[in-house]
């Protein structure tokens, strides 16, 4: 059949139906192939088809489309695999945030943990540091005094306890007379009670002549219980006595506690 | 012609001339497209069909609730069927005329609709616009009055068959008390008839 005669056969319109059997379908479509006008032809008739189908519908809703939109959007066949395929990415996404979170918890944690131990290692070099400043200061005077005291210049005199009052006591004094000051070490004598103190008296031995050159409580201590005492009248000897609080003009006798001669 | 163009353009409902343009080719890329999944492509092909296939399903069930549910399913079908579809068998708008008639005959043969005593109906397309003469429907009453005044009430009938009903060549013929031949021939004359009615 030629092109005119395919277009004449009516063939083409049910082509269109879909009513053709499968011969004549055949036939149809190889015309097609071949003759353009036939191509031509054929839409045509589909397009008035159409139009007939669309003149004799009824106002269709756009509800219709967005349900069937919903539907092709969420097709209830395959729920399974795509809950899986959905869980396997939600899971390593939540895996990998939490072990995000808690490393950083953790490094966080580790961090004020170093940062406390660096304070306290600080506080403590700092209170070392202290210790051994006021170590070098104690060594420093120590030394000066020893250096003083073995100098040619300081006489001692021991101060042996009264055996009357204090027979375990007794001081020791370095007496440098040219320089006009003693130093007592008061190592020797026992605590002074409360509201009592030690005063030290030069004394002539003649006549009997007590001098006070001092309070140890108010005098300079040195380091240990070593009392820097000034302004000492040449002395024969030295006396310690336990006197009220302020200090006595005259020592009282009964509280002599050491008591040593100057030797010449 | 400028006429025609500004109906096009103006008027809600598309002409025949508009049809003409835009199936002058298949819409084939879309078909491939809607194949792979892209639902833009399904969406256009929605708005290209769904009207007609719509009036169809009207044409075959007589019940514009009915025939909006089977619309529903006649494109969830396409979706889901596009890849068994390929352009040997034919045109694609056969191949969803095919679906459309299968899913509202099934739907008039289910139980539902047994029990009903609701069948395939008897009127023709033009019987059923006449019957149900909604106010939603005036405004395309010089459209359809057009149908019922100029296609010969033979031309109603075979089409109605052909087209709506989707009988065989040889059922309808039966039916009409007709030869196959001149079924054939006044099929085409009827159709003849109709282009020229809608490219006035």
């Amino acid at each position: 059949m030629n092109a005119e005669e395919i277009i004449a056969s009516g063939l083409l319109e049910l082509y269109v139906y879909g009513s053709l059997s499968e011969e004549e379908r055949k036939t149809v479509m190889k015309a097609i192939e071949t003759y353009p006008e036939v191509q031509k032809e054929v839409e045509a008739i589909e397009a008035s088809l159409i139009s007939l189908g669309e003149t004799v519908a009824p106002p269709l809703s756009v509800r219709i489309w967005n349900s069937i939109f919903k539907s092709i959007s969420n097709p209830q066949g395959t729920p399974v695999q795509t809950l899986q395929k959905r869980n396997w990415a939600a899971i390593s996404g939540w895996a990998a945030a939490i072990l995000c979170v808690a490393g950083i918890f953790w490094m966080l944690r580790q961090n004020d943990n170093l940062q406390q131990q660096v304070n306290d290692i600080t506080t403590e070099n700092t209170e070392l540091r202290t210790t051994m400043d006021s170590t070098q200061v104690d060594l420093a005077e120590t030394n000066s005094l020893l250096e003083l005291l073995r100098s040619k210049d300081f006489n001692t005199i021991i101060l042996p306890g009264n055996d009357a009052v204090a027979p375990e006591a007794y001081a020791k004094v370095y007496y440098n007379a040219p320089g006009d000051i003693a130093y007592i070490d008061a190592k020797g004598l026992p605590e002074a009670p409360a509201g009592k103190v030690y005063q030290v008296w030069s004394l002539t031995l003649n006549p009997l002549t007590p001098t006070s050159i001092g309070l140890l409580d108010t005098a300079t201590r040195t380091t240990g219980d070593v009392y820097l005492l000034k302004g000492i009248p040449v002395p024969e000897a030295f006396g310690i006595t336990l006197e009220p609080a302020g200090g006595s003009e005259t020592p009282t006798l009964e509280q002599l506690y050491t008591l040593g001669t100057v030797t010449p | 012609m400028v006429i025609c163009f500004f109906r096009i353009i103006f008027s809600q409902k598309p002409t025949y001339w508009f049809h003409l343009i835009l199936y002058m080719e298949q819409p084939n890329s879309l078909i491939t497209e809607l194949q792979k999944g892209s639902e833009k492509a399904f969406s256009r092909i929605y708005e290209l069909y769904s009207k007609a296939i719509f009036g169809v399903l009207h044409g075959i069930v007589n019940d514009e609730y009915l025939a909006e549910e089977l619309l529903q399913d006649v494109f969830v079908k396409i979706w889901n069927n596009a890849s068994s579809y390929s352009k040997e068998k034919g045109r694609f708008f056969t191949w969803i005329l095919n679906i459309a008639r299968n899913t509202a005959i099934d739907a008039l043969r289910s139980k539902a609709f047994k029990n009903s005593q609701r069948n395939l109906s008897t009127d023709n397309f033009v019987d059923i616009i006449a019957s149900t003469d909604s106010l939603n429907r005036k405004t395309d009453a010089i459209g359809i009055k057009k149908f019922i005044d100029l296609l010969k009430p033979t031309c109603v009938k075979i089409i109605d068959l052909l087209y709506f009903k989707g009988y065989t060549q040889v059922d309808a013929a039966e039916s009409l008390e007709m030869p196959l031949g001149t079924l054939k021939t006044r099929n085409r004359n009827c159709i003849n008839e109709l282009r020229k009615i809608l490219a006035e």
